[in-house]
């Protein structure tokens, strides 16, 4: 243990670790600030990097970009109304105010804070609870383990933005093209029609980058293309202009008593994000305006609240930094990725050669270590870093999007073809980029997709491990308490969370708010 | 009654639910009819069946949905963003294609430029984001795939 702990920390510390660590906090809060671009998006497109790099550079990289991505953005969002990842939505609402209040470096130095103080404890909730589930999660047989799966998908499906049959049936969507390609028990050729190319199956690279990350991209261009990019910037431009004509930024310092009066929100957020984000499918968006609604109802200045309060800053803001260490939970204890990032980190994994589930802290003991050394330094460059980069920052959001968007597309391509060297490989990345872009246009949520795709092959195998030992008979699935008590926490939660909390929760419109898709 | 049901018509989601039912079935029928080997206890049909099941609940929800009310407003930029999509896709067809024939650096420069004076409004006033940028991150691109991670693009004449 000590062992792995000394050698865990060496890798951590090594120079160039730290290097790609800095390197991925400015990435990602670049990316962040800049509205349409987000860390997910970054770390979809750099995944073919990770072939190249060192296991601890490449998860340094990657954690870098994550954590950079989810403060950087509020900063557009503080300083435009224009929230740069749908996660900074929350955050808009009392930030913008703020802004136009004319205290814009509070709201961001509040932000900053929160989001540090809020990510760093989930890291640590991360590190002390991942370890007795994975080994809670050795002991599971495939029934149990089909149990998870399924209550995964159930979860992520109906949380995700709330549309329970769309997301299902994404869901099940994404585990058909997972079974594109053999039948891992019996060898056969499954959904190929034909295609010999289709044999080997879908790969996951192409797949990840070009359904979040194209259609994305095409989405902004659609944007820039129709010039409404261009109108936004331009119309929040002219704000600031008139409204800095008397800013007095002397009087704009956050103050430790103001800070200290942030305290309680911060807090709240960070609780609530923690728990969410170690729920599969509820995302930093639902976290970030959970946090929000309870931090207002335990505010002694409620009323502030929409008004450009600190407070609503802080508690939204630590509610959707805190979800990013918990997302990890499902990943490390069970392989189940929660949410987008974590499928991505998952993805990361896998090409890296390790498997994500209860063995991986045991098998890969030193490297996972090392993670968790980085998440919680991480931090501390993030802090460093924006503290003194806030105000170029700022007004990085400021890039036009129609500069950069070809330039990440053309990455996306090279980026996809180089992790396998196959052109097939390009071809279903843009394949999955346009049916990305249908899906999105008519209301499908795209993160059951990915779920079903990554765990798809892992739940068939429990199925049908399953129903092998059962003798064929279905209600074998049943037979395992442990499994009947997921399916009842699926079904209760759903319940929970799209009838009685989304009602209580509905956050009031940001000013000028405006989220990244569709 | 007849009002209710030519409103359900022209709601997007109920055809977006019969299209997710079409997949479902097409699928069913697929395992049912196509070359499908048997398997042990249950074959290697039986998850992609338990899918397309899933795929018909789902349709079926979501078009009956409608009928109660519950349904997504389309997109009023849904047109734009498909044309958008598809020139993406196009061009990175074209570009892929160009970079095994001219090379890396030409294929993306070109790429580069063409989007940005697609995308930019009087693109020869702003040549500094439109010429001198395309042509910068075309070489940052070679640098890194071809000569960092030596990607196996060949055939080039041009780098």
């Amino acid at each position: 243990m000590l062992e792995s702990f000394v050698e865990a920390l060496a890798l951590a510390t090594d120079p160039w670790v730290i290097l790609y660590v800095s390197l991925g906090v400015f990435m990602g809060v670049t990316l962040g600030a800049i509205p349409g671009l987000s860390g997910d998006m970054a770390i979809a497109i750099l995944l073919p990097i990770v072939f190249f790099l060192e296991p601890a550079s490449a998860l340094g990289l990657l954690t870098g970009i994550y954590k950079g991505g989810m403060f950087g953005g509020s900063i557009s969002g503080i300083s435009f109304g224009v929230p740069g990842t749908p996660g900074a939505a929350a955050t808009t609402i009392d930030g913008y105010q703020a802004k136009l209040r004319g205290y814009p470096n509070k709201a961001m130095h509040t932000a900053l804070y929160s989001s540090v103080i809020g990510d760093t404890t989930s890291d640590l909730i991360l590190i002390f609870v991942a370890l007795p589930l994975a080994i809670v999660a050795l002991s599971f047989g495939p029934v149990e383990f089909f149990a998870l799966y399924a209550f995964a998908l159930l979860l992520i499906s109906a949380l995700t933005k709330g549309k329970v049959a769309k997301g299902i049936a994404m869901a099940a969507l994404g585990i058909l093209l997972a079974m594109i390609g053999r039948d891992p028990i019996g060898g056969s050729l499954r959904l190929t029609f034909g295609i010999p190319q289709l044999a080997g199956g879908l790969a996951l690279i192409p797949v990840l980058v070009g359904i979040f990350a194209v259609s994305e991209l095409i989405l902004q261009l659609a944007d820039a293309w129709m010039r409404k990019a261009r109108r936004i910037v331009e119309d929040t431009k002219a704000k600031a202009e008139g409204l800095f004509e008397d800013y007095d930024a002397k009087a704009d310092r956050l103050t430790w008593r103001e800070f200290r009066g942030t305290l309680k929100a911060t807090w709240i957020g960070t609780g609530m994000g923690t728990l969410i984000g170690a729920l599969p499918g509820a995302g930093s968006s639902l976290a970030a305006f959970i946090s929000y609604g309870l931090a207002q109802q335990f505010s002694r200045r409620r009323q502030d609240f929409g008004k450009g309060s600190l407070e609503g800053v802080a508690a939204a803001e630590a509610g959707n930094s805190a979800t990013s260490g918990s997302t990890l939970i499902p990943l490390f204890a069970f392989g189940i990725p929660g949410s987008a990032t974590a499928a991505l980190f998952g993805a990361a994994f896998i090409l890296m050669g390790m498997t994500p589930g209860p063995r991986l802290i045991y098998d890969h003991t030193a490297i996972i270590y090392a993670l968790f050394i980085i998440l919680i330094y991480a931090n501390l460059v993030n802090l460093a870093m924006s503290k003194v980069l806030l105000p170029v920052y700022s007004k990085v959001a400021m890039i036009q999007s129609r500069i950069l968007l070809p330039i990440v597309c053309v990455l996306a391509i090279f980026g996809t073809f180089a992790a396998g060297n196959s052109v097939v490989d390009v071809w279903v990345m843009l394949a999955a980029g346009l049916l990305g872009v249908v899906l999105r246009i008519y209301g499908f949520p795209l993160a059951p997709l990915i779920l079903g795709f990554i765990v798809g092959p892992g739940a068939e195998r429990a199925l049908r491990q399953s129903l092998l030992i059962g003798g064929g008979d279905w209600m074998h699935l049943l037979s395992s308490p442990i499994a009947v008590g997921l399916y009842a926490t699926a079904a209760a939660m759903i319940l929970l969370f799209t009838v009685i909390l989304r009602d209580r929760t509905q956050p009031p419109k940001p000013a000028t708010g405006k989220e990244g898709s569709p | 009654m007849k009002k209710r049901l030519a409103t359900i018509l022209t709601r997007q989601d109920f055809w977006v639910g019969l299209a997710v039912i079409a997949v479902g079935v097409a699928g069913l029928l697929h395992i049912a009819y196509g070359n499908w080997r048997p398997g042990p206890a249950v074959g290697p049909h039986a998850f992609p069946q338990m899918a397309y099941i899933t795929l018909i609940i789902a349709g079926a929800i979501i078009a009956g949905g409608v009928a109660f009310g519950i349904y997504d407003t389309p997109l009023d930029r849904a047109r734009g963003i498909v044309v958008t999509g598809v020139a993406v896709v196009a061009l990175g067809v074209v570009m892929f294609w160009l970079a095994r024939v001219v090379g890396v650096f030409v294929s993306t420069a070109a790429t580069l430029m063409l989007a940005a004076f697609v995308l930019t409004p009087d693109p020869l006033r702003r040549w500094p984001s439109t010429i001198v940028l395309p042509l910068v991150s075309a070489a940052v691109i070679y640098g890194l795939f071809v000569t960092v991670i030596g990607v196996p693009i060949s055939g080039a004449i041009l780098f």
